[in-house]
């Protein structure tokens, strides 16, 4: 391959004609002090808080404390080009990253530079990366279903369009395992999915997109990165850019899901400049307007009114706990933002039960209207069956006689929680999970052995699926258990027990 | 300590903070005589204190009395300077901030010349300027802004040509090296853009 000189040469001879030449004027400053990502300036005395400036190596910066003799920028990129006594120079334009779908399927940083070798990032918008979150009369309550692909989920702490779901836990409980699964199932619904990286290893990451990559996901997926050896300014502005990209799909009428992973270390990012810039420190050193940090950002996700195209927003921040200490600062900050939180528990990780998800104290503040009326209708109740099964159990373990009663119903939360159990990377269409949870629920299996059930449920959606099409093709239309669906299922499952061998 | 070199005041934001206000108080205490102190002002931190450093060492020691100092002081200035100058040098010894002395002056000087309407602007040209050119620029930007400019002219041959003016904090860029640079980055985008948008046909057969 080698490039034509002489039309190289036209090309740079008709951009110098047509270059327009403009007196440039600009407003100076000059650094006092460089350290980690932060910088003092002198000067720039007309600067507005959130403004960009340039630094005479091409590096950006946000104007982030406005003090009476200084301006402390925080610095987007390499922070050790910069030396003491160079010219900065305000941009007068607030920070944007390329959006559109030229980005979907790309690598990005929190700038948009692409990260992925597969060159510049074709797009011709933009949009700023901080923004004013949408109003009360633009919005609407949240009604469609974002379906997860996880029965535990989709069935006890449902998700819509629109809502931010926090998921929390400790480190290796399978947080980042349920987002995953939230985005694969995402293929074909037209919802375009974020995953937004703060202060993770690249090796996690690049695993992320080769795992999003291998299930088909990264054609509608953008994934931004800023790593664990990223300066924590652009940590900080990850989560916003992330956030960005993704509105303007939620803008044009369009539905999008962008995950946080992980909020908590955004916030150590954001706690690490503001003691730099000597803002100071609150409880656990974290400056005082973390909140606000986290709710502003959170407070993106929305569902937009008819009049304004009807788009969605949703989010699933991810919280990382310390030994499941769910009340230090940052995970009650984030759970009192979101519209609910699922709750992963190490031990329940460890017992098998994946989804860890403790159903006693996951909850979804949106709850039913999120549900399509069928699932509504097979899982009511079922989340405070699930915890107070997990009472009786303790309780059982004791080795007291129980009564028969007593006995049936652990006997059916045993297998509840079996049937809960799900395999990673498997997200579940909700028509199927409606008729697995409908037949335990019902107590079609109480008579299928605990260490059968998944194998019973993968055969008898099999079989739905191939000869009760027509009850399956109903359901799918009526999104609804009517008398004839449920006839139908239960007729289906009859049939398929009598013929049921394990294997 | 003797070859310690005078250094030209480095960018001190608390020395400018605490120069702003002493200057603004001598300013305020000058009354009438405000012209005659600011020069000699300007004369003592030229002509004296960078003249003989050792003497500013001695003023900022804090192991020579204050009657020492004052007395050197009186020696020193006593009738060559306005008595209220005296009286200020001899504060500034007392609250120990000597040491800011040229941000005061600095800061005293520009308050006096806003005041009177002058705005300090720094013109850098790649060559000298005669005396039409600076006479031409000097009355468009006391057009422009409204005020009589004070030109402060360097010359920096790297920017080939045109002439680069700083007020304040805003930079007027109309040289020949500000203009390079931007046609430069227009070239360069200019340039991705059409093999973006355009690979093959540029491609030698």
């Amino acid at each position: 391959m080698k490039f034509n000189s002489d039309e190289i040469a036209s090309v740079i001879q008709k951009e110098i004609e047509t270059f327009e030449s403009q007196m440039d004027v600009r407003e100076i400053g000059t650094v006092l002090e460089v350290s980690d990502g932060i910088a003092r300036v002198y000067g720039l005395s007309g600067v507005m808080a959130g403004e960009m400036v340039q630094f005479p190596s091409g590096v950006i910066g946000l104007a982030f404390n406005l003090e009476e003799n200084s301006v402390g920028i925080i610095i987007l990129g390499d922070y050790l080009t910069i030396n003491e006594g160079d010219e900065v120079k305000s941009l007068g334009r607030l920070l944007s990253v390329p959006v559109g779908d030229g980005i979907i399927g790309r690598v990005l940083d929190p700038l948009g530079n692409p990260l992925d070798g597969r060159g510049p990032v074709e797009s011709t918008e933009q949009r700023p990366v901080e923004v004013i979150a949408t109003g009360v009369s633009e919005r609407q309550p949240v009604h469609e279903p974002l379906q997860t692909g996880i029965k535990a989920i989709d069935a006890m702490t449902p998700i819509g369009r629109g809502q931010r779901e926090l998921i929390i836990g400790d480190r290796k409980t399978g947080k980042t395992a349920v987002a995953l699964d939230a985005i694969i199932n995402q293929k074909g619904t037209g919802v375009k999915c974020f995953y937004v990286a703060v202060g993770q290893k690249d090796s996690s990451v690049a695993l992320v997109v080769e795992t999003l990559r291998k299930y088909g996901a990264m054609d509608y997926t953008t994934v931004i990165v800023s790593g664990a050896s990223t300066p924590a300014p652009l940590q900080y502005i990850a989560p916003y850019s992330g956030t960005a990209m993704a509105e303007h799909f939620m803008f044009n009428g369009g539905h999008a899901l962008v995950v946080y992973d992980d909020l908590s270390k955004q916030a150590v990012a954001y706690r690490q400049l503001s003691l730099l810039m000597r803002r100071p420190p609150g409880r656990e050193a974290y400056p005082g307007d973390v909140f606000y940090c986290h709710s502003r950002l959170l407070e993106r996700s929305a569902k937009l009114s008819e009049a304004l195209g009807g788009g969605s927003l949703t989010s699933l921040p991810i919280i990382e706990t310390q030994e499941g200490e769910v009340s230090a600062y940052i995970p009650t900050n984030v759970i009192s933002i979101t519209d609910g939180q699922i709750y992963l528990q190490p031990d329940l990780f460890f017992k098998g039960i994946r989804p860890a998800m403790n159903a006693g104290i996951s909850v979804s503040r949106v709850g039913g209207a999120a549900q399509i009326k069928a699932m509504k209708k097979v899982a009511g109740g079922l989340r405070l069956d699930l915890a107070s099964f997990r009472e009786l159990e303790a309780f059982a373990q004791l080795g007291t006689d129980l009564d028969p009663v007593t006995q049936a119903r652990l006997d059916r939360g045993y297998r509840m929680v079996e049937l809960l159990k799900q395999l990673q990377y498997q997200p579940m269409n909700v028509y199927d999970q409606v008729v697995s949870i409908y037949a335990a629920t019902r107590g079609h299996m109480d008579d299928v052995a605990v260490e059968n059930i998944a194998d019973f449920e993968s055969k008898l959606l099999a079989y739905m699926r191939d000869r009760k099409g027509d009850v399956m093709s109903k359901l799918e239309e009526s999104k609804d258990l009517t008398q004839e669906v449920e006839d139908g299922i239960k007729a289906g499952i009859a049939e398929f027990k009598k013929g049921y061998k394990p294997s | 300590m003797t070859d310690e070199q005078p250094q030209e005041t480095v960018l001190d934001v608390d020395q400018q903070q605490v120069g702003a206000l002493y200057a603004k108080a001598l300013l305020g205490s000058a009354g009438n005589s405000v012209d005659t102190i600011v020069s000699e002002l300007e004369a003592v931190v030229n002509e004296c204190l960078s003249q003989h450093p050792r003497l500013e060492q001695a003023l900022a020691s804090p192991r020579i009395s204050q009657e020492q100092k004052e007395g050197m002081l009186d020696r020193i200035f006593s009738g060559r300077v306005d008595s209220k100058l005296l009286n200020f040098l001899k504060i500034l010894c007392r609250r120990g901030r000597i040491d800011s002395l040229r941000a005061i002056q600095v800061t005293a000087t520009t308050m006096r010349e806003e005041a009177m309407g002058k705005t300090r602007m720094h013109v850098k040209s790649a060559h000298p300027l005669n005396d039409q050119q600076r006479k031409q620029i000097a009355d468009k930007l006391s057009q422009v802004y409204n005020t009589q400019a004070i030109l402060i002219e360097e010359v920096d041959e790297s920017l080939l040509g045109g002439i680069v003016i700083r007020i304040g904090d805003r930079v007027l860029d109309g040289s020949i090296l500000g203009k390079m640079n931007s046609i430069r980055t227009g070239v360069a985008s200019g340039v991705q853009k059409a093999i973006r948008d355009r690979f093959e046909t540029l491609l030698s057969p």
